[in-house]
């Protein structure tokens, strides 16, 4: 199912707190075809590999920053080169740098259609502030620290694929637009 | 602030009073154009909640209370109560249709009845424990049977612990979120903009496939016609057509050719095309000239075979090689029997001839008489 999207299963994911890095790789880090990984894990560490729902993850390229300039210049660098990312995980507060809003602005600067999680500690975080910074947009979720295995999943899975669907709209749309619809 | 109790199951509610207004408020015609949003967004736009949890249903109507452009209305507001533009802060909010149910069967029948009235849920949020009905995880099973694109989020108080089960009756699916109790306005607000959208982006795409399919299915239709036509136009010339594969094999061969090379389709098809019993007058300039079309595109040339009877036939014969490549041996031939024409021309040519020969002995005996004196 939806080998299509393979595309854009990238993730960026940006916060001050490298544990949260670790998180991400362990969440990501068993896939389909690591079954032989995972039976060597439960003989060496005696791991319960039912412990996660490891059949069912897809493969994901994920990558690091700490900081948001940081972040930024991963995503310019891949989208130069034509790596697009599936969805952006985005710490709120990373000092000293850009705060999450500001990180997240810059990255649609790069890449407007990029699907960004704002990933947060804190729920002060009104609708109205964001909204304020960002726009009304459909292009960012919320992800609650401590957040569970399941939410980031499938919030990478879902946004993958939005934002294939959406690629694919676009390009329609262009080729409409050109007026090229004659050799379909 | 108390919210006007409405009947929990089914109730669609485009636009919730507003709670800080007098009623006769909500009755106004309010048909506030929303930030450019597709017509087919908006089709999607409805939101199905499904939760045993009423203060549940009261959150969300709370989050999605305030649909309505705030600009306009304040304006509205100031003239008729004269409050203070800077109270309220200008937002625009998408607009959504909520519908509620306390039960998992009650939101599947109304999802049930919106597929056949064409109203189109986008989003579907579900609680996990429904006592005593379905469960989270079977009304999602059977939502999805009514409408498989459906995006959904599992509301849940839930930890880790029980999620395992949960992906492994549901399957991988990306249509999947979970929103973890309690839970902020801006997370469902988020989660229903960009749901929605998805979903809307999913109808798009499932539309231009079924547009491609059908494109394909006519132009298959077409091509059938159209093969059915030349298969028609092939069988019926009289001149003989012939196609060789790229190893020289015949792959066609029409009525014609079976007539004058007295060789059925059955028997020709899937030799090779010079080793075919053909009694060529010249077989090797014919091989020759097959060979050479590939490098000059086009050859023509008359060759000669004898038939059954003993009689040598003549063919106006033109090959075409199929594609531009010399290690391709893949021709097409076309050709005529001129064997009448020639032998016509031959007997023209003869009494041109005689006239000729006649003329000029008739001429040269004259002169040459003198020269030859006896």
């Amino acid at each position: 199912m939806n080998t299509k999207c393979a595309k854009y299963r990238n993730l960026l994911i940006i916060d001050d707190n490298e544990r949260i890095h670790d998180d991400f790789k362990k969440i990501f880090a068993t896939s389909e075809g690591n079954d032989e990984l995972d039976a060597l894990d439960s003989e060496m560490f005696g791991t319960d590999s039912n412990a996660s729902p490891s059949h069912k993850k897809l493969e994901y390229q994920l990558q690091f920053a700490s900081q948001g300039k940081n972040g930024f210049e991963i995503l310019k660098n891949s989208y130069e080169s034509d790596i697009l990312f599936g969805a952006a995980f985005v710490d709120m507060r990373m000092p000293p740098g850009w705060d999450g809003v500001e990180t997240i602005e810059n990255l649609w600067k790069v890449d407007p259609d990029l699907q960004v999680v704002i990933c947060t500690a804190f729920s002060d975080l009104t609708w109205s502030e964001i909204v304020d910074r960002l726009g009304i947009t459909d292009q960012l979720l919320i992800l609650k620290k401590p957040f569970d295995e399941i939410e980031v999943i499938q919030i990478a899975a879902s946004l993958s694929e939005k934002r294939r669907l959406l690629a694919e709209s676009k390009a329609k749309i262009q080729e409409l637009e050109s007026g090229h619809l004659s050799h379909i | 602030m108390k919210l006007p109790t409405l009947a929990a199951g089914g109730d669609q509610t485009k636009f919730p009073p507003r709670q800080t207004y007098p009623d006769f408020f909500s009755t106004l015609s309010l048909n506030v154009k929303l930030f450019s949003c597709q017509k087919k967004l908006t089709e999607f736009r409805n939101l199905l909640i499904i939760d045993d949890n009423e203060s549940i249903h009261d959150d969300f109507r709370k989050i999605f209370a305030a649909p309505i452009d705030r600009n306009g209305l304040d304006e509205l507001d100031t003239e008729l109560f004269g409050m203070g533009l800077e109270k309220y802060t200008p937002i625009v909010k998408p607009e959504y249709g909520l519908s509620f149910a306390s039960q998992g069967k009650e939101g599947f029948e109304i999802l049930k009845k919106s597929l056949e009235s064409n109203v189109r849920f986008g989003v579907a949020f579900v609680d996990m424990r429904m006592p005593p009905g379905w469960d989270g995880v079977e009304t999602i099973e059977n939502l999805w049977k009514l409408d498989p694109d459906l995006q959904i989020v599992i509301c849940t108080a839930f930890s880790d612990r029980s999620w395992n089960e949960i992906i492994e009756r549901l399957g991988f699916t990306d249509q999947l979120l979970i929103l973890k109790k309690p839970f902020d306005e801006i997370e469902v607000v988020q989660i229903a903009a960009a749901m929605t959208n998805k979903r809307c982006l999913l109808a798009e795409s499932k539309k231009r496939v079924k547009q491609l399919e059908n494109v394909v299915v006519n132009r298959n239709a077409e091509l059938t016609v159209a093969h059915k036509d030349a298969e028609l136009l092939i069988s019926s010339i009289s001149s003989l057509l012939i196609s060789l594969d790229e190893n020289g094999v015949v792959s066609r061969w029409n009525p014609a050719a079976h007539t004058l090379l007295e060789i059925p389709a059955f028997q020709a098809v899937g030799e090779k095309f010079i080793s075919l019993p053909i009694d060529w007058a010249d077989p090797v300039e014919l091989s020759n000239s097959m060979d050479e079309c590939a490098v000059v595109q086009e050859i023509r040339l008359e060759c000669q075979f004898r038939d059954r009877s003993g009689t040598t036939r003549t063919l106006d014969m033109k090959i075409y090689p199929v594609r531009k490549d010399t290690t391709n041996n893949a021709r097409l031939i076309l050709a005529s029997d001129i064997t009448t024409q020639k032998s016509l021309q031959a007997q023209l040519d003869q009494i041109n001839g005689v006239r000729t020969a006649s003329a000029i002995p008739a001429v040269v005996p004259i002169q040459s008489t003198p020269a030859n004196p006896v």
